[in-house]
């Protein structure tokens, strides 16, 4: 029996295809790695820019008029772990752990328009993950986008569409420690403050993960919202009205 | 001689055994990806890539292959080439890469390319399967862009919709037909084009099977 005919060969054979095309994905990947960081970082003041709304992005728009919009208008803030939850508004340095990312957005005289927190929970294909704006009451729910998900095109990605997005619009957690939204048949939302569409055929997107996941985030973000109003008291900024919410843990 | 050859290896793969119309293949993409032509267009793109590249590699290396992996061979080889487009996407069109999500590596699955790879390129050499996955790949986009094309005008009235090339072709007083976007509008439009286009070979004697 010739060597090619061989159990020896057909394994020595698929590990050498193997290894080259590794080699060449990875070549590939590391040549366009500068690449897909830059359009991550634009990606992400897209996201900042759409959840504010603070300007209509369009196919022209530029990171350059993108990053004025946000030095503008936003602040980045970090709760991080100082023996107990503490939040700073200097990106903080590579040592320290963080544990939630928040954003304050100012309007232009200096108030605050609407914070917004990064979600995320389980979809139908992997995780969902997004960006939440809600008003200074810090229960009413102002905008949402999507940042990352695997969801089925033209099903359950469909969360992505604005006529979707703009459903979230105006609702109100019905309870801050838990949320309490609901996820409905779609078209029976009515004028319901805590209720969100479904959409029909994405029911395991848009019920099963969604309904769960923004219960848990809307709650967790409150966990920290004192925090975030008494940083605005600090810097002389009009603090909203408080709501009900609960001091996080160890703190008063 | 060989140019009539080549002709009839093109003319078989784009429309007499048309992957999508004829044979029903890569029926989940053509169903997911048409709501909107820039998506479509964008995985036709893939896709001619992938059964161009992934004919060229099979054919080339038939001879050394060994004939009981040749399978596993094949999938890695598409594998590979769908992963090499994908990183492209992400690179140089990171929206369109987002907003085809899934699908993208989804390819790697498509019966198209791995039918192509077994019945056509393993055995043939590497100009035939090069014109035979151009072919197919070209026969599968043709079929999208006809369902992609009325789904978008219809369900939201433009062409390329939300990129530097959007034209709106009907005005704002016409109401939308969103049913035409989701998914029962992929459905209505694939069985009215099977319908139509087998309806017609078979009355013009081209439906030799």
């Amino acid at each position: 029996m010739s060597f090619t005919k061989s159990r020896a060969y057909s394994v020595l054979y698929m590990f050498a295809l193997s290894a080259l095309f590794a080699g060449l994905l990875s070549l590939v990947k590391v040549v366009t790695a500068e690449q897909v960081a830059d359009n991550e970082r634009t990606a992400a003041s897209k996201n900042l820019v759409r959840v504010f709304e603070l300007m209509e992005i369009t196919p022209q728009t530029t990171g350059a008029q993108l990053a004025d919009a946000l030095t503008k208008s936003v602040r980045p803030l970090w709760i991080v772990d100082n023996g107990g939850p503490k939040l700073v508004d200097a990106e903080p340095d590579k040592t320290a752990t963080v544990l939630y990312r928040l954003w304050l957005a100012l309007d232009d005289a200096g108030r605050p328009r609407a914070f917004a927190f990064p979600i995320g929970g389980k979809g139908f294909w992997g995780p969902i993950f997004g960006l939440m704006a809600v008003a200074p009451d810090g229960l009413t729910i102002r905008n949402i986008v999507w940042t990352r998900h695997g969801e089925t095109p033209g099903l359950g990605a469909r969360i992505e569409e604005d006529q979707y997005r703009a459903k979230f619009k105006g609702k109100q957690a019905a309870d801050p420690a838990v949320a309490r939204f609901r996820v409905v048949p779609e078209g029976t939302m009515g004028d319901d403050p805590h209720a969100v569409d479904q959409i029909t055929g994405a029911t395991q997107t848009t019920v099963v993960g969604m309904g769960k996941f923004l219960n848990d985030n809307f709650a967790q973000w409150h966990r920290y919202l004192p925090l975030l109003l008494d940083y605005l008291r600090q810097q002389g900024l009009t603090a909203p009205q408080p709501s009900t919410a609960e001091a996080p843990d160890g703190q008063e | 001689m060989a140019r009539s050859k080549t002709k009839k290896i093109f003319w078989n793969a784009f429309w007499v055994d048309n992957p999508v119309f004829r044979q029903i293949l890569g029926i989940c993409s053509t169903l997911a990806v048409t709501n909107l032509v820039i998506n479509t267009v964008i995985m036709d793109i893939g896709l001619v890539f992938t059964t161009v590249m992934s004919g060229v590699t099979v054919s080339l290396l038939r001879n050394v292959t060994p004939r009981r992996i040749r399978m596993m061979v094949q999938v890695l080889i598409i594998a590979a080439w769908v992963i090499l487009f994908d990183l492209m996407l992400k690179a140089y069109v990171p929206d369109i890469s987002k907003a085809l999500g899934a699908y993208v590596g989804l390819i790697i699955t498509n019966c198209i390319i791995m039918g192509r790879a077994e019945a056509f390129a393993s055995s043939n050499k590497v100009f035939p399967s090069l014109i035979d996955g151009l072919a197919s790949g070209l026969g599968y986009s043709l079929i999208l862009l006809a369902i992609a094309i009325p789904r978008e005008i219809l369900g939201f009235g433009t062409l390329f919709k939300d990129t530097a090339l959007q034209i709106t072709l009907l005005p704002e007083s016409f109401t939308k037909w969103i049913i035409m976007v989701m998914a029962p509008g992929a459905f209505f439009m694939l069985a009215i084009l099977i319908w139509v286009i087998r309806g017609w070979t078979e009355r013009t004697g081209e439906d030799k099977h």
